[in-house]
């Protein structure tokens, strides 16, 4: 699904230069379950935002899907994470001047669905969500745990192939993060590739697999062992 | 697009919105009322008034001294003119049209009937007016010089031997044919018309009948008197000053005007109406200027307050294009309904100046055609904001908290 291999990417300002990834290698094999893990500022966003193609890369090479996505335009780019991948965000991110319903068919509204397919689609991720009785709500009236269920609705509602979480529990409480996790287990059930970074050791254990991050490199797989070359191959379990 | 996404988007933060659409509906009724007076006063200001506008002069001579002999003096100034290189002709007249100053008279079309009164413009002429000032005549004949009249303005004895019509002025008051008729005045003198011209305005720009204007041979009586003086084509500039200098040798006892082209005249007159103009266009374009600079402090706000939002929609897929679109449509949504209120402002304004300033109505199309110039602006306006919202990345989405 994802393949990675000796990815480098720097951040420079005027005065410093960050280097967020360094020889950063890794592989998803379809159908995963992957927590990747690591202290704050070892660079999980940035790879996240990189498989997810949100941000370039200077170095190395990345093939999503089989197809190498380095030289795509912004346009290019734009349509794959519209097709392929689903994101979900700490902050939810959700638009607070789009109702429930109206905020899980964006991703569709820029696929260009007409509006009885894209209905259909909302409705059915809604209810997997359960929250299919609050579509003509607002995102301000619902709790912490119910945006983020909207918003994984509005990640599933395009079918993609790969979800991208970025701390999806980080704003939520140990029930509702449960209750989140419980959602992402059943849709990596159904399929899909999930990556999802998290702080919290209970929630990562729940994953196929483990992916520690530190200081730009992975330096740890769980429960796989890493193949020689720093590559993480993905060979069943 | 997200038509009712904007709507509700617009109607959860409607202070901003509402006031940027009052200041283009604002703005579409000074706009379109503006220039549609403008574009009415240019038109007043750009009549024919039926002479040689670019070849006419004016000077004239002022007598001071107790044994000034005016007849023949006159007599002298004009066959000196005429006889001038690059003077076409001159003749004496008391005031030419479109310059603001001159005399009016009350004919009547049946003798003693003051219901059949008819108001106009009277000009007093001598035998060279048709040539001076570059009439046409398009029935009967000009003064000669034998019915050429002393005129005092405050009485004179006799009548004018005949009286020449402009076709305005004949239609109205001999709708049958006009040469040969009697002009009866309130005070029972008469006169036949003996000729038609073709066009001659009056003095005074504002006055509604602009065309209708008499002329009678006559010639005012001192102490002074103007000459109308006509150069061949293009040669005014030059006539002009050598025309000074002629008639201020030729005699002693008397000053001489300075000379002024009509076209000076007629342009002093309006200058009141080129400031308002001017006013006017100003006022004009400094509110389309406020009302874009409006519209771009708003829509800049909204992009500056959606940062995390646009991020997110790049995130699930938007364009840089889907990003564009979406604020040109937000922008479209929110001039269209400026303008729902203009047309109504606008046409209350049109009211208003009909009633007050006899403007005209205003046509459909002037309507149309502000409506669109607005939502170009609206469009252009929005344009900066817009392309800066399609810069943010879509990584904003996961670095923003
Ligand atoms: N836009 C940026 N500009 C400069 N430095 C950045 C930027 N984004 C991230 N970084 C830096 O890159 C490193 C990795 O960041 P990040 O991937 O967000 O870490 P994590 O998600 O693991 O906390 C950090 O040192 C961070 O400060
Ligand atoms: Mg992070």
């Amino acid at each position: 699904m994802l393949e990675m291999q000796h990815i480098g990417k720097v951040y420079r300002t005027e005065l410093v230069e960050t280097h967020a990834l360094r020889d950063f290698s890794l592989r998803v094999n379809e159908g995963d379950f992957v927590a990747v893990t690591g202290p704050s500022g070892s660079g999980k966003t940035t790879f996240l935002n990189i498989a997810g193609l949100l941000e370039t890369f200077g170095d190395g090479t990345y093939r999503l899907d089989g197809e190498d996505v380095s030289g795509l335009s912004d346009k290019q780019r734009s349509r794959i994470r519209n097709q392929k991948i689903g994101f979900i965000f700490q902050s939810f991110n959700l638009i607070p001047d789009l109702d429930v319903a109206d905020n899980v068919e964006l991703p569709l509204r820029y696929r260009r669905l007409d509006r009885g397919e894209r209905k259909a689609r909302a409705e059915r991720a809604l209810e997997l969500v359960g929250l299919a009785s609050r579509t003509r709500h607002l995102p301000s009236q619902l709790s912490g745990g119910q945006q983020q269920r909207v918003a994984i609705a509005r990640a599933l509602a395009g079918e993609p192939r790969l979800i991208l979480a970025d701390e999806p529990t980080g704003n939520l409480d140990s029930l509702m993060a449960r209750q989140v996790l419980d959602l992402l287990e059943e849709i990596n059930a159904r399929g899909t590739t999930v990556i999802m970074v998290t702080h919290d050791p209970d929630l990562s254990r729940r994953a196929h697999r483990n992916v520690h991050v530190l200081d730009g490199r992975v330096t740890d797989f769980k429960p796989y062992d890493p193949v020689p070359g720093g590559l993480a191959a993905g060979a069943g379990a | 697009m997200e038509l009712g996404s904007i709507l509700k988007g617009m109607s959860r933060n409607w202070v901003g919105p509402l006031l940027v659409a009052l200041q283009v509906a604002i703005t579409m009724a000074v706009m379109v009322n503006a220039l549609f007076v403008i574009q009415e006063r240019r038109e007043v200001m750009a009549r024919p008034t039926g002479v040689d506008e670019a070849n006419l002069g004016r000077t004239g001579i002022f007598a001071y001294a107790d044994d000034f002999d005016w007849t023949g003096e006159i007599r002298a100034d004009l066959e000196a003119l005429n006889n001038h290189p690059g003077v076409h002709a001159a003749g004496t007249v008391n005031s030419l049209p479109g310059t603001g100053s001159g005399w009016s008279s009350t004919w009547l079309v049946e003798e003693n009937k003051p219901e059949t009164s008819v108001q106009s413009a009277m000009y007093l002429v001598d035998e060279h007016g048709l040539e001076t000032l570059g009439l046409e005549l398009v029935e009967g004949r000009w003064f000669r010089e034998d019915e050429i009249i002393d005129v005092d303005p405050t009485g004179f004895e006799g009548f004018f031997s005949g009286i020449v019509l402009t076709e305005s002025l004949a239609n109205k008051m001999f709708p049958d044919g006009a040469l040969g008729r009697m002009v009866y005045t309130e005070s029972e003198d008469q006169a036949p018309v003996v000729g038609v011209v073709r066009q001659l305005a009056v003095p005074w720009p504002s006055y509604l009948e602009w065309e209708d204007s008499s002329l009678v041979p006559g010639r005012l009586s001192g102490p002074a008197i103007f000459y109308a003086v006509r150069a061949e084509p293009g040669r005014l500039e030059q006539v002009l000053p050598e025309v000074e200098e002629l008639l201020t040798g030729r005699a002693s006892g008397r000053t001489v005007l300075p000379p002024e082209t009509h076209r000076e005249m007629v342009a002093e007159e309006f200058t009141d109406e080129r400031a308002t103009v001017r006013i006017l266009f100003v006022i004009m374009v400094l509110l389309v200027l406020l009302t874009g600079l409006g519209i771009v402090g708003l829509a800049s706000f909204n992009v500056r307050r959606r940062t995390r939002q646009i991020g997110t929609r790049r995130a699930l897929g938007a364009t840089r294009g889907d990003i564009l679109r979406y604020f040109l449509a937000e922008n479209a949504v929110l001039t269209a309904m400026g303008l729902g209120i203009g047309v109504v402002l606008t046409y209350a304004l049109n009211y208003f100046l009909a009633d007050q300033f006899n403007v005209a109505r205003l046509p459909g199309s002037w309507l149309l055609i502000g409506m669109l110039a607005l939502l170009a602006l609206g469009q252009l306006a929005v344009l900066g904001p817009a392309r800066t919202a399609t810069r943010i990345p879509p990584a904003v989405a996961t670095r923003t908290v």
